[in-house]
């Protein structure tokens, strides 16, 4: 384990380059060729976003991870009590290798990628992350999906005593998440064991999460312990709660209507300044379908996206 | 003995606490209820505020407003209860909480929406939150407008009837905070529950506690 975070440290994109994020859209192929080279050069990304990535004090500290409180500052004050080593993962459903996995097993047979994705948050900020992780596509090929399955489906950690939240119900635990197969075959989707080559924090989901960068970011469900294929929509946690304001799909569309806040456009977090007071006047973009990634609209061909949100 | 020594120990704590609220001037509270952003103010610039000050302060800001409207609330009937006259006080309390509404409600306008005026337009028709919020604070804005003497003259019986909108107004903001997250939060629902008690105080007879 220790090996491949070593190895990806060389890769990482260098902090504070500024990219034109429009240019990596198109370059979507790209990126997936780099995938085989297994890491995107620093003259490739600088080309990709017009906004700084995120510091890790920025991604560490401003997270919504309910089980461990409901304010963004709280995860960074309480996931230091969750135990991430073992950490068996489930697999099961419609696969031809179920089974309980230790996630330095399957981690050990992956090939590690670096990705710097936008994240938006339904409520409206978003943030450039350095994520290095592997492809969730090549997780599911080694496990060998059935053709039956339709739909993918991954579960939290449910262990109260060292998520505090679970022991009340503002979500009906364990969060859930799914996606259908092709959005989780999409080289895009990435499941994440790390930012800036190092190893998760605990408040950004370790040891292992989805990141699934044109949906809400809700959808990119952490600190993963069950997942399953099968040919029912799966649950997920926020459409359970509030179906009207979250759907199962939740790709970032600024044109479906939220009653809390504004999707047309989205609060970068993260100044032009340096330091705290640099991040008091975060700047407002305009978010974009699909957050940019327009490569994937072909996923969605025919269907009405005011209705399937 | 000991009963009498003990009356004559409340009374006179009750004496020294009578005397110096007599002595309290309007201005001691206004700038009292500057302490908070002072507070606030310090917080920013030592960088206690996080990695995203604007919201912190969006969130202080309406918390502080919420909590003066509340004290506002309690001056009659603690006055009623305790015989201490506490009600010239009302106003400084009132228009302290509306001038936190005022920098509450800039920092949306500026910092947080940037003069987006097509999504601002659709916050506040479109977004209950917002729309509850925006309420308040309209209602809000004739108190502030007639706390003053002259207006009191003015409308005379009508200014007590005009000023009974701060209960709506103060329902509507606690409306507004429990509506804001994607879940309720327990602070939200404590101030509603403290907003609820203090406004059903009024559909009783609050009488004076004989304290000897
Ligand atoms: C009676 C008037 C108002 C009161 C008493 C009030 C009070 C509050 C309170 C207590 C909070 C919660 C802070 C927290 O979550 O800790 C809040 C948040 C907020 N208020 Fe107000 N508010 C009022 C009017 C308004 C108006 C007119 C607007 C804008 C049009 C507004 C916009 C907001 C926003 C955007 C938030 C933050 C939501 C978030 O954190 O995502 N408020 N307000």
């Amino acid at each position: 384990m220790k090996d491949i975070f070593k190895k990806t440290q060389n890769d990482i994109t260098p902090k504070h380059l500024f990219y034109n994020r429009r240019k990596i859209l198109k370059l979507g192929l790209a990126l997936t060729a780099y995938v085989a080279s297994n890491s995107i050069t620093s003259a490739f990304a600088q080309e990709m976003f017009d906004r700084k990535i995120n510091t890790l004090e920025e991604i560490t500290n401003y997270n919504n991870f309910y089980e461990f409180g409901i304010d963004k500052t709280d995860p960074a004050k309480h996931a230091h009590k969750l135990t991430t080593s073992p950490w068996p993962i489930e697999i099961s459903g419609l696969v031809d290798n179920p089974g309980v996995y230790d996630f330095s097993e399957i981690v050990r047979e992956m090939s590690i990628i670096q990705r710097t994705y936008s994240l938006r948050c339904v409520e409206g900020w978003s943030m450039l992350i350095p994520w290095n992780g592997f492809q969730l596509s090549e997780l599911l090929n080694k496990l060998g999906v059935r053709d039956e399955a339709r739909y993918v489906s991954f579960e939290t950690l449910f262990r109260p005593q060292e998520m505090h939240m679970q022991e009340t119900n503002i979500l009906n635990w364990p969060y859930r998440e799914g996606l259908r197969l092709d959005e989780a075959m999409h080289p895009l989707t990435i499941m994440a064991t790390g930012v800036y080559g190092e190893p998760l924090p605990k408040q950004n989901g370790a040891p292992l999460r989805l990141v699934v960068p044109w949906k809400y970011g809700f959808k990119s469900i952490k600190s993963i312990t069950r997942i399953s294929f099968q040919r029912e929509e799966p649950v997920s946690s926020w459409n359970q709660q509030n179906p009207a304001e979250y759907g199962f799909y939740s790709n970032v569309n600024p044109t479906v209507h939220h009653p809390r806040w504004s999707q047309a456009s989205e609060r970068y977090i993260g100044g032009e300044g340096e330091g705290y007071l640099g991040n008091l006047f975060t700047k407002r973009y305009d978010t974009e379908l699909f957050n940019g990634y327009e490569e994937v609209a072909p996923l969605y061909e025919g269907m009405d996206l005011s209705r399937y949100y | 003995m000991y009963k009498a020594t003990k009356t004559v120990n409340i009374r006179s704590l009750f004496d020294l606490v009578r005397a110096s609220v007599r002595r309290l001037r309007s201005w001691h509270i206004y700038v009292s209820l500057l302490v908070p952003l002072l507070f606030l103010a310090y917080d920013l610039l030592s960088g206690q505020l996080g990695v995203d000050p604007m919201r912190s302060i969006e969130k202080s800001l309406g918390v502080t407003a919420i909590y003066i409207l509340i004290l506002t609330l309690c001056i009659t009937p603690f006055s009623l209860l305790t015989g201490i006259n506490f009600i010239r006080f009302r106003r400084a309390f009132g228009l302290m909480s509306f001038f936190y509404i005022v920098l509450h409600f800039s920092t949306w306008l500026l910092l947080d929406m940037q003069l987006r005026w097509v999504e601002i337009v659709e916050s506040l028709t479109r977004k209950p939150f917002i729309v509850f919020g925006m309420m308040g604070f309209l209602l809000l804005i004739p108190l502030a407008a007639t706390s003053n003497n002259y207006s009191m003259k003015r409308l005379g019986k009508y200014w007590p009837k005009l000023h009974k909108l701060i209960y709506a107004a103060i329902i509507l903001g606690g409306i507004h905070y429990l509506m804001m997250e994607k879940t309720l939060q327990n602070d939200a629902i404590i101030t509603f529950i403290i907003i609820i008690v203090l406004i059903s105080l009024r559909f009783f007879k609050i009488r004076k506690i004989n304290w000897l």
